[in-house]
């Protein structure tokens, strides 16, 4: 009885607001879920690559799932609700008004007849009024739809909640996944945040780029990704990059390629793998090299080999960042690790390498985890290294030696497609 | 300390499995060996135990090599002599220097998995070891075009005692043989394959089976047709080289039964190729 009485003066309130009201309206109806269909795109979870399934909005979870679209097309959604009073007609007007002005028409939709008070009833799968722009990079955080009944056929409405989700719209249709490219939840945010509005290929690349350049580099929960937080970090794919947030130089390259990928622009032999051109010098192979700055103490081994005389050693079995792997430890070091250029959230990542993986788009070299661009594959040595190394094993030593010559060695390439 | 022990077997357990076959099974002696590779971190283990056990009980040895995951996949390259475990270890780290990628391992040296054996050592390990030779084809191919197309290799020790590997990259394929000093190729030929390619030897001749289950003779001077089809595409399944009885045999995943006894189970599903 109290159920109704409180409907009754919700109702005798409604009409003495709006003189042109209907004659009834209810005020405890709720929004339960949204399900967007109609060609919407699969997004896996950054954590393990699962795909985010319907509905994707559910006012009873604590986050809600993204949507993505192709532009070109429109959004189609569905709706399930509430209402919680004794008494309700057979059948409700719904409709929803979306961002970017998107119209989810009114449709008649029956109530659902219960024996408790709460009954519920469903506006149907309906394709928005209008495509989202063809051709341009749309991001909505959130993608608003506030959902209104009539209880009088459209002539007055009630607003009855809204449903907020994040919604991503690609430029064209993405590129197709691959073992490590997929179409990670984060690599949809960082194209889409970036590019949005953006149509041309050299406008996206760009603009994806930009959020390389700054060090800092966010998923789509603004957390940071690290280029070797831990600095042995494992991790070497896209996937765990994504789930870790902390990762090697192939991750941050393909997260860049990834990006573009996602909006659909196509650029072969993408992905260069650099690595020294393995020529010898005192009878061993060149093929580590240092990333600045790393400090050239004393020579201690210029009569073994002239032109790397710098020595370093360390325990071969632990390699040189042992436990707790943050830092370079060595026997013996002429050659010690310094600040120099950071990396991605990251500002003394590690530095001693073999090779190294960075992105090639349109003749231009992008070195994703440090954020910073290349016009040619020499250029790279002069702005970025302090020196070549080769090395060698012997009982269960490793001994490095160095030079800051850097006309001692140069860089090779080979050239694949993400 | 107990509930990590308890935990680490149940993933070994859970994971092993569910990892694929790495090319082949290898019989030699009565005992079998195949390979798998973690998801996550790259590295293959070593899997081991009589012919006529079940190869859910098998040993599994973790070893200090692996390959990565980059499209397309080329299925880690592995053998067995003796002893030794042959394998390229193309992992992708940034220490791993692929010119020392070919490793050769005593299998009495490779330990079991533990909470011990960290993968992080393990990788380190890899890139330390000392290479059986220096990568002297990939070097080749790479040097030649350095776009890589169409790449795929794989190596087996033969029966003259060399480490024979064939080496594809765009649209051309090349035969390598080590002697355990110098390599030795033959001549550069073109044959652009569409998938990952793996090598057997029979009766003394090596063989290369293409993803689509051709098969044609190798040698130095080119691929020989050898007519035979083997209705099959490689990636749908393995090989299996029984050492002992001078045997070749195919066997589909979805014929693997981890609870029968290997001989038996080759008994009723390998699908016998020489």
């Amino acid at each position: 009885m109290q159920k109704i009485l409180r409907c009754l003066i919700v109702a005798l309130v409604f009409c003495s607001q709006d003189t042109v009201a209907q004659d009834f309206s209810y005020s405890n109806i709720d929004l339960v879920s949204v399900t967007f269909s109609g060609g919407n795109l699969n997004i896996r979870k950054d954590n393990g690559g699962t795909v985010y399934t319907a509905p994707q909005y559910l006012t009873s979870a604590a986050t809600q799932n993204p949507v993505a679209y192709i532009s070109g097309n429109a959004p189609r959604a569905a709706a399930a609700f509430a209402i919680d009073c004794p008494t309700v007609p057979d059948s409700v007007t719904v409709r929803g008004i979306g961002s970017d002005s998107i119209i989810f028409s009114a449709a008649k939709v029956v109530v659902n007849p219960a024996a408790g008070t709460i009954h519920t009833f469903n506006y149907p799968a309906t394709t928005g009024s209008h495509v989202f722009t063809a051709s341009i990079v749309r991001f909505f955080k959130p993608y608003t739809i506030n959902w209104e009944i009539s209880f009088d056929n459209g002539t007055t409405w009630k607003q009855i909640g809204a449903s907020n989700n994040t919604m991503y719209v690609t430029r064209s249709a993405p590129q197709a996944e691959g073992t490590n490219y997929k179409w990670y939840h984060t690599v949809f945010d960082l194209s889409c945040r970036n590019a949005q509005y953006k149509s041309l290929d050299t406008a996206i690349i760009s603009k994806v780029w930009s959020e390389f350049t700054d060090h800092i580099v966010l998923n789509y929960n603004n957390d940071s990704l690290f280029y070797y937080k831990i600095m042995n970090s494992p991790n070497v794919t896209l996937g765990s990059l994504l789930q870790f947030r902390d990762a090697e130089c192939y991750t941050f390259a393909q997260l860049f390629l990834a990006s573009i990928k996602i909006q659909g622009v196509v650029r072969t032999n993408n992905y260069v793998y650099i690595t020294p051109i393995n020529n010898t010098v005192c009878g061993y192979t060149v093929n580590r090299f240092i990333v600045k700055n790393w400090n050239f103490g004393t020579p201690s081994a210029a009569a073994t080999c002239p032109s790397f005389p710098y020595k370093n050693t360390y325990n071969s079995t632990t390699g040189s960042i042992p436990a707790p792997y943050d830092q370079y430890v060595f026997i013996t070091s002429d050659v010690t690790d310094q600040s120099g250029i950071p990396g991605s959230c990251n500002i003394r990542p590690a530095s001693y390498f073999n090779n190294h993986q960075i992105a090639k788009i349109d003749g231009v070299y992008y070195d994703a985890c440090y954020g910073t661009t290349f016009p040619t594959l020499v250029s790279i040595k002069t702005a970025a290294f302090s020196g070549w190394s080769f090395r060698y094993t012997t009982s269960g030593t490793t001994n490095c030696f160095f030079t800051n010559d850097m006309s001692q060695s140069n860089l090779s390439e080979s050239i694949s497609t993400f | 300390m107990r509930t990590i022990f308890v935990s680490f077997f149940i993933f070994v357990a859970a994971n092993l499995f569910a990892q694929e076959i790495e090319r082949k099974i290898i019989i030699e002696n009565g005992n079998y060996f195949f390979s798998t590779i973690d998801d996550n971190n790259q590295l293959a283990t070593l899997n081991t135990g009589k012919v006529n056990e079940a190869i859910a009980d098998s040993k599994k040895l973790a070893m200090p090599a692996g390959r990565n995951y980059d499209d397309p996949i080329v299925p880690f390259s592995w053998d067995i002599e003796d002893t030794s475990v042959f394998a390229i270890s193309f992992l992708l780290h940034p220490l791993n220097d692929r010119n020392e990628a070919i490793k050769r391992l005593n299998i009495s040296s490779l330990k079991e998995w533990s909470t011990a054996v960290t993968p992080i050592n393990l990788i380190m390990q890899s890139v330390e070891t000392n290479p059986f030779a220096y990568n002297d084809p990939y070097l080749f191919v790479t040097r030649r075009s350095n776009i890589i197309s169409g790449f795929f290799y794989d190596a087996i020790v033969t029966s003259d005692k060399s480490y024979t590997m064939a080496i594809s990259n765009g649209g051309e394929l090349s035969v390598w043989k080590y002697n355990g000093t110098t390599w030795k190729h033959g001549d550069i030929f073109k044959f652009p394959v569409d998938g990952y390619f793996s090598l057997f030897e029979k009766d003394k001749k090596t063989y290369l089976i293409l993803n689509s289950g051709l098969v044609y003779e190798v040698t130095m001077t080119g691929l020989l047709v050898v007519n035979k089809d083997c209705g099959f595409s490689l990636p749908s399944g393995f090989l299996i080289i029984n050492k002992d009885e001078k045997t070749v045999s195919f066997m589909k995943k979805n014929d693997l039964n981890l609870r029968t006894a290997l001989n038996e189970l080759i008994t009723k599903k390998a699908i016998r190729i020489f």
